[in-house]
């Protein structure tokens, strides 16, 4: 506003500044040319008047002389004679002005100068003829012809003097020309004043009138915002702004709405009314029915100043609000469209809505914005302080838990060992004791697995293996573990498949056992009579395979059921004393779920049951068999749960293991598998053995003296052997997993050894045994008989020379004998001679005379009856 | 492709005739066979094996100090055969730079292995 008005301003003095010096100007010249001709004029005027002077004095010398000539009264003659030198007087001024002045109106004297001078003489002598009384008769006659040509020279003489009138018609015109120069000056100039005058009056009031709305937008604005300089709280602070606009802009009705399009809602969040109408805050009205419906979908501000009178007048918001004013503009929060900030009345605006007051309200729009958006925040951050305030109350609890969790199983464990260790017990409280600290011992290795998993999957260091695995397979499984435990608490324990269902699908089977075992330990654990079920069934479109996990227990409350997920939380704070467990399986579970591809989540009804819904991805589907029918899961059948049953296993493993106790729960698992065992105490052991005798597959723990087992193992694979090394491992972090699989080790077994994973992994390296356990394999047999052959029949000789050696003590023949035979033995069937002739050059080496012929009796035996044998069963030669 | 060649070095012929029993199915070519150090080093220079069984225990020069003469020439896979299994003769064999250690008696798996991992180095 204010710069059109100053461009206003500007134009307008410019036009009439313009308007006046054009005048001016014209003026001034008109003024100028005037000026220089009344100047002219005036020197003609006074030439003319010397002129006529001039013509004046000759005219009337000339009639003057006429009565002289006529009267013959000598009286009037002297009167007439007087005159005529008055005359003469005056012809005598007017020539010297004449003659003295006007270079320019030389030409014109000059030509009637002559006449007139020749008329001026003539009549001098006339006159003095006259004076004469007595004239002559030649004089008289001269007088005569004199004063009758003298009208003629009159004539003449006015001809001369004719310019007369027309120079005072210039004269008057000149001065007309004057005249209306300053009529026209004055006219133009009075109008240029009045039009001077409208145009200072229309800017000037379009000035202050903007100048005036601009004083007051920046009022309603700094009231605006002192408001917001208040110390109170947001809430109030909406109140109070809208209340004042309200005031401002005289409607009824101020409020901020929340617009809820989908249900059709307008909630009045913020709502000032004047006090007759008293409208509660929070009221929900329906979107239809306001005007807010249609001020919200649009960008700029709506503003109706009589809605009878709009376009609006057939909307049933109208209908249903009866208000005839409205001003609206649309809320943003965080970038999505919030709803609306509006002011209405009943009445019709008296004034229109002016740009100011939209402008304002977009104003409004914004700053409520803003202020909703801070609020927003604010309750955000509580909320976060809150929650984090909880956690760690909730780790603290957690910690407290953990140290008594940890604790109570060890003083069992410590306790009852000690007792054992005192002696002085019975056969049934060794028992007791025994299985007591089994059972903690168990108990607290779940703890500390527990905590060291939540602790990886929090520090994302959980690894998922997926693999094509029978889900049947492992429900059995399940079952053949958690079944039995439950039959035995008197329950029911059922899995039942919906068909179709996967033969197989791709995922952790681990993990997902994991689950299912948590929830079933949880199931077992809070339901005293019923039944426990798993339900499965398979969701193909989306991908997911599904378990339910029911129990008929003490179930829950909603609440408890949010809580159960919490980490360190349990339903009650009274569960952990009553029930056991750490609090955290099922957050393990849940998260476990997740990394799987699927949820975990909970149903229940308190003193009914409750319902674990797990769910996991199957992986692509297309390629996947579906069963029709409970038949086609092979794997079903029912375990016998009092025996567990391992297919045996075929081989001679080492065991490299410090531990002696190690050594025997190792070799107790090797036999219950089927396997022969060696042990090694240390590393170098271990290579020895290794490399001197025929081994499976070993076992290297990580941690021995002399030489450790990740040095061994790579000993032993720089040596060339490619058997298959199982670490033995204390630390189950991935760190060390990638060190075993680095030194060269196939895979690697966790401390303590689970019975069921050691199987597993040595299953994965050693075959079954299907067959006899006494076949022997030999192959090459044709060659390797030819060989044995000649071994066999050059033994006799070597057994001869070695006792020769002995007799003698050839000490060095013996060592050097000892050492061939001892090289030769086993690869031709003879393992004994093998092992007696080592034993011969250990002795020999020390020199142990006594020892050595001891031995060597044995080794004569051994031989004997090794080819005796052997002649035997030769096929009959020839 | 040629064959991968061997050298059998060994003082006592029944080990030496087990060796080559054990690698007859093996794709390999026996090209020689040394009674003594000595004997070794010359056909270890005239046939350029890539593979040779090296006993330790052998009159004149002994495996280890073939080891040592060898031990700049990285196209040759020393094994050591050896009646010896005992750590140090292990770790110095290797230290020597022997590629593989098989103690005697022999078995039939260690040189199956041993050939394995020279076909798994050599590609």
């Amino acid at each position: 506003m204010i710069n059109n008005s100053s461009k206003t301003i500007i134009l307008a003095a410019s036009f009439v500044f313009f308007l006046i010096s054009c005048l001016v100007l014209f003026a001034s010249k008109k003024m100028n040319e005037n000026s220089e001709s009344l100047n002219d004029m005036t020197e003609n005027q006074l030439f003319e008047e010397h002129l006529s002077s001039i013509r004046n004095s000759i005219v009337n010398r000339a009639f003057i002389l006429f009565k002289i000539h006529e009267t013959s009264s000598p009286i009037k003659r002297e009167k007439y004679f007087s005159e005529f030198q008055v005359e003469l007087h005056n012809f005598e001024i007017a020539k010297q002005a004449l003659n003295s002045n006007n270079d320019h109106q030389d030409h014109r004297w000059h030509s009637i100068k002559t006449a007139i001078m020749e008329n001026h003489s003539n009549q001098e002598k006339i006159a003095n003829l006259l004076r004469n009384n007595n004239q002559s008769q030649k004089e008289a006659l001269l007088i005569n012809k004199f004063i009758l040509t003298q009208s003629e020279n009159m004539t003449g003489m006015t001809k001369l003097f004719n310019f007369d009138s027309e120079h005072s018609k210039s004269h008057y015109k000149i001065v007309n020309d004057n005249n209306s120069t300053r009529n026209i000056l004055l006219f133009f100039g009075f109008s240029t004043i009045i039009i001077g005058t409208f145009v200072t009056r229309a800017t000037v009031r379009a000035i202050s009138k903007s100048e005036a709305n601009m004083i007051s937008q920046g009022e309603r604005i700094r009231e605006l915002y002192k408001i917001s300089a208040l110390p109170i709280s947001i809430d109030e602070q909406i109140y109070e702004m809208l209340k004042l606009e309200a005031q401002v802009l005289d409607m009824e009705i101020g409020k901020v709405c929340k617009i809820e399009p989908e249900e059709d809602k307008n909630t009045f969040i913020h709502i000032y009314s004047i006090p007759s109408l008293n409208i509660p805050q929070g009221r929900v009205a329906k979107l239809e029915r306001t005007f807010c419906s249609i001020a919200y979908k649009r960008e700029e501000p709506l503003a109706i100043d009589h809605v009878k009178r709009s376009e609006f007048k057939d909307y049933i918001c109208y209908s249903f609000s009866q208000q005839e004013s409205y001003i609206a503009h649309q809320v943003w929060i965080k970038g999505e469209l919030f709803g609306t900030i509006s002011f209405s009345s009943s009445k019709p605006r008296k004034a229109p809505f002016t740009e100011v007051d939209k402008e304002l309200i977009r104003l409004m729009a914004n700053w409520v914005s803003v202020a909703l958006e801070r609020k927003m925040a604010a309750e955000e951050t509580t909320k976060a302080k809150q929650m984090a305030e909880q956690a760690n109350v909730a780790k603290t609890n957690f910690l407290a838990n953990m140290s008594h969790e940890i604790r109570t199983p060890l003083t069992a464990i410590i306790g009852f060992a000690d007792s054992l260790n005192k002696g002085n017990y019975s056969e049934e409280q060794r028992d007791q004791w025994t299985s007591s600290i089994v059972r903690n011992g168990s108990h607290l290795h779940q703890i500390i697995n527990d905590i060291l998993d939540l602790s990886k999957i929090e520090a994302g260091q959980l690894q998922i293996e997926k693999s094509d695995i029978s889900p049947s397979q492992i429900l059995t499984e399940i079952d053949s573990i958690v079944g039995s435990r439950t039959r035995d608490k008197g329950l029911t324990f059922n899995i039942v498949y919906q068909m179709p269902y996967p033969k197989t699908v791709f995922s952790d089977p681990i993990r997902l056992k994991q689950i299912l075992i948590n929830l079933c330990g949880n199931a077992q654990k809070f339901t005293e009579n019923g039944s426990i079920t798993i339900k499965s069934y398979c969701d193909k479109s989306g991908h997911q395979l599904i378990f339910e996990v029911i129990d008929t227990g003490i179930g829950m409350t909603e609440e408890q059921t949010q809580k159960i997920f919490k980490p360190f939380s349990q339903a009650d704070s009274s569960t952990t004393r009553k029930f056991g467990g750490t609090g955290l399986g099922l957050t393990i579970s849940r998260q476990l779920a997740e990394k799987l591809g699927g949820d975990l989540i909970c149903q229940s009804t308190i003193g009914k049951g409750s319902n674990f819904i797990i769910s996991i991805n199957t992986g692509p589907l297309t390629v996947i068999d579906f069963a029709t029918d409970l038949s086609q899961l092979s794997e079903i059948k029912r375990y016998d749960h009092q025996t567990v049953e391992y297919n045996l296993l075929k081989g001679h493993i080492l065991l490299a293991e410090d531990n002696p106790d190690n050594q025997n729960l190792i070799s107790l698992y090797a036999s219950q598998f089927g396997l022969s065992i060696d042990f090694a105490d240390n590393g170098q052991q271990a290579v020895e053995k290794a490399v001197q005798q025929k081994y499976d597959l070993i076992l290297m723990d990580m941690q021995m003296p002399v030489m450790g087992g990740l040095e061994s193992v790579q000993m032993l694979r720089q040596m060339g052997s490619t058997l298959p090394i199982i670490m033995l491992t204390a630390n189950a972090m991935t760190c060390d997993k990638d060190k075993c699989l680095e030194a060269g080790a196939e895979d690697y077994v966790t401390k303590p050894i689970n019975i069921d994973k050691f199987y597993q992994v040595l299953a994965g390296y050693l075959p079954k045994d299907e067959s006899n356990k006494n076949a022997t394999n030999i192959d090459n047999s044709t060659e390797l008989n030819k060989l044995t052959n000649n071994f066999m029949n050059k033994l006799p000789s070597m057994i001869t020379e070695l006792n020769e050696a002995v007799d003698n003590l050839h000490w060095d023949s013996v060592q050097s004998l000892s050492h061939i035979l001892k090289g030769m033995g086993t690869s031709f069937g003879q393992p004994e001679i093998t092992r007696i002739s080592a034993i011969i050059n250990k002795d020999s080496i020390k020199q142990n005379s006594k020892a050595v012929v001891k031995d060597m009796a044995d080794l004569k035996n051994i031989c004997d009856s090794a080819i005796s044998d052997f002649k035997n069963n030769q096929p009959k030669s020839g | 492709m040629p064959q991968t060649s061997v050298l059998i070095v060994d003082d006592v012929k029944d080990i030496r005739d087990l060796i080559a029993l054990f690698l007859e199915d093996l794709e390999v070519e026996i090209v020689g066979e040394a009674i003594d150090g000595h004997q070794a080093l010359d056909l270890m220079d005239s046939l350029q094996p890539d593979i040779v069984f090296l006993d330790i225990n052998m009159p004149g020069v002994t495996g280890l100090e073939i080891l040592d003469k060898i031990k700049d020439n990285n196209s040759i896979f020393p094994v050591i055969v050896s009646g010896d299994g005992d750590f140090e003769t292990i770790k110095t064999s290797l230290d020597k730079g022997a590629q593989g250690f098989i103690a005697k008696p022999i078995d039939e798996s260690k040189i199956i292995q041993i050939i394995d991992k020279y076909k798994i180095t050599k590609c």
